[in-house]
């Protein structure tokens, strides 16, 4: 039994990951929707810098040295027209045996992702003490 | 195209965050990335899969990986030439996908500040990892095993699997599975794939060196077309000329039809196919015996068995059939296999049944480092079993 991976019709994007440490607010996708983050400065050494929340955290910029693929699973038809049957998104497992449909398996390589920027140091809280005056 | 957002953010706000967290605004580059979850997050259908940037760049230029392997099996992802074992790997680390993003070397100094306005697509956890491995062969060998090409096969129309039906059945690439093909010595019959019988194999390659006698052609000179064409009346072309291949090579200096005879090979051909027939010899007899089999010109040497045999630490010593491709695939068993059949082994001798284990990242003195115990006896370097006596 095989299943492809490959790139279809357009070439992959370049895309970029931010890894921090430790889990985001919550896992739950509904959740996260639409909601801001951060804001991503850089000093003028090229350190990156991303507050969240009342967090300050430190990084630096890292060149993966194995590239990350973005892989979509998804149906085609069978007789390689390429034409998307149903895109697949309740996570099942990578072996799928549809055998009997008129379609199969691909794996669709969306995105590569060659650099990224890591923060690792610990969050710095920041304190904000309102001036006299302000109304916040 | 952008995402509505959700919320509203002005330069001046991140302006009023930045002096918060005790930032100097003029020691910061003049570009302030606001970073927020797009409204549409991708789901489970989307996984991140490490490759080497060798992978990346076939990817980006169209080649394609294949998952391959049947129930049962542990998924591989096979590239044209290449084997990988798939791993899941977690990280404690939340990875988030931008597909845009603003490197400090891309920012010049001099402008003035500017927002901009970053989509985060999906968070993960996990990332799969691939790990070379040696190619599945094994089954290569079993699935051609099941139907081999005997003297009948040609009148009975003996069906095999095509390459097609390999690649959906072996986990090894394109590339490994030919190489295959040619190690076994199988043959292509119609679009089918065989291995083929001893027997059958034993009366073609006797015609070979007998036409070879006949015309007093010399080993390293002889030619293809007329011996294909002669034998042809007994043996149907296409064979008969895959296994002269199999047996001669293209004679370096010699013309587009003089190849050269592989005596090594003749003669661990006639060697297997003696040891076949019986469980084990003595090695005097069965050394007197193969000297004999082979044609006139060529000479016996028990190291064209390598890998095919065991010699066993008997007095007087015995010799029995013992191939590689009979032992446990595992390294551990493989070794337990090997040092009961024999208490010590040197390097050369046990290099031909464990080398098809090695990786690059493994050679065959790392993994008898790693997994045996080396002694010295008499000044020669044996490997042993790394526990018990």
């Amino acid at each position: 039994m095989q299943f492809i991976v490959k790139s279809g019709a357009s070439t992959p994007e370049e895309k970029f990951i931010i890894e921090m440490q430790g889990d985001l607010e919550s896992r739950n996708k509904e959740h996260l929707e639409g909601k801001f983050i951060g804001d991503l400065h850089y000093t003028k050494d090229g350190t990156p810098i991303i507050i969240i929340g009342h967090h300050i955290l430190y990084g630096k910029v890292v060149v993966l040295d194995k590239p990350l693929v973005a892989l979509e699973k998804i149906q085609v038809s069978k007789d390689g027209s390429d034409s998307l049957i149903s895109g697949n998104s309740d996570g099942e497992e990578m072996m799928d045996l549809d055998a009997e449909m008129e379609t199969k398996t691909e794996y669709r390589v969306k995105s590569i992702i060659r650099k990224k920027l890591v923060f690792k140091t610990r969050p710095k809280p920041i304190i904000v003490v309102p001036k006299v005056g302000e109304s916040n | 195209m952008e995402d509505p957002l959700l919320f509203d953010r002005s330069l001046a706000d991140v302006s009023t965050m930045v002096e918060h967290a005790k930032l100097v605004e003029s020691d910061l580059l003049p570009l302030s990335q606001v970073v927020s979850f797009t409204t549409n997050l991708m789901g489970d259908n989307i996984k991140l899969l490490e490759v080497s940037k060798e992978i990346a760049s076939e990817l980006e230029a169209g080649d394609v990986l294949t998952l391959r392997g049947e129930e049962g099996d542990n998924t591989v992802i096979c590239s044209k030439t290449k084997t990988f074992d798939i791993k899941e790997a977690e990280t404690s680390n939340s990875l988030l996908l931008v597909s845009q993003l603003t490197f400090p070397d891309q920012i010049s100094k001099t402008d003035s500040r500017k927002l901009g306005w970053r989509s985060v697509g999906g968070v993960f956890y996990k990332y799969l990892e691939l790990q070379e491995v040696r190619p599945k062969l094994r089954k290569l060998l079993q699935l051609l095993s099941e139907t081999p090409f005997t003297e009948d096969s040609s009148r009975s129309g003996q069906v095999g699997p095509s390459f097609g039906e390999l690649l959906d059945k072996v986990q090894a690439s394109e590339e490994e599975i030919k190489v295959g093909l040619k190690e076994f010595e199988c043959l292509e019959v119609e679009k089918m794939w065989f291995v083929l019988d001893q027997d059958y194999q034993m009366k073609i390659l006797s015609y070979i060196l007998r036409f070879f006698d006949e015309n007093s052609w010399k080993f390293d000179c002889v030619q293809k077309k007329e011996t294909v064409s002669a034998l042809s009346e007994l043996v149907p072309e296409n064979i008969v000329s895959q296994v002269f291949s199999f047996y001669c090579q293209p004679m370096t200096g010699g013309g587009e039809d003089e190849f050269s005879l592989d005596t090594d090979k003749v003669c661990r051909f006639y060697g297997d196919f003696l040891l076949a027939a019986n469980t084990g010899y003595l090695l005097t007899e069965f050394l007197e015996m193969w000297q004999k089999a082979v044609p006139d010109g060529i000479t016996t040497d028990i190291a064209q068995l390598a890998g095919l045999v065991l010699v066993e630490d008997k007095e007087p010593p015995v010799i029995k059939r013992f191939t590689e491709s009979s032992l446990p695939p595992t390294i551990t068993e493989r070794l337990t296999v090997l040092f009961t059949a024999r208490e010590r082994w040197t390097v050369e001798e046990i290099s031909p049944f464990v080398s098809t284990l090695t990786t690059s990242k493994l050679n065959v003195k790392a993994l008898l480092t790693k997994y045996a115990r080396p002694i010295n006896m008499g000044g020669t370097k044996y490997f042993c079993a790394k526990h018990g006596k």
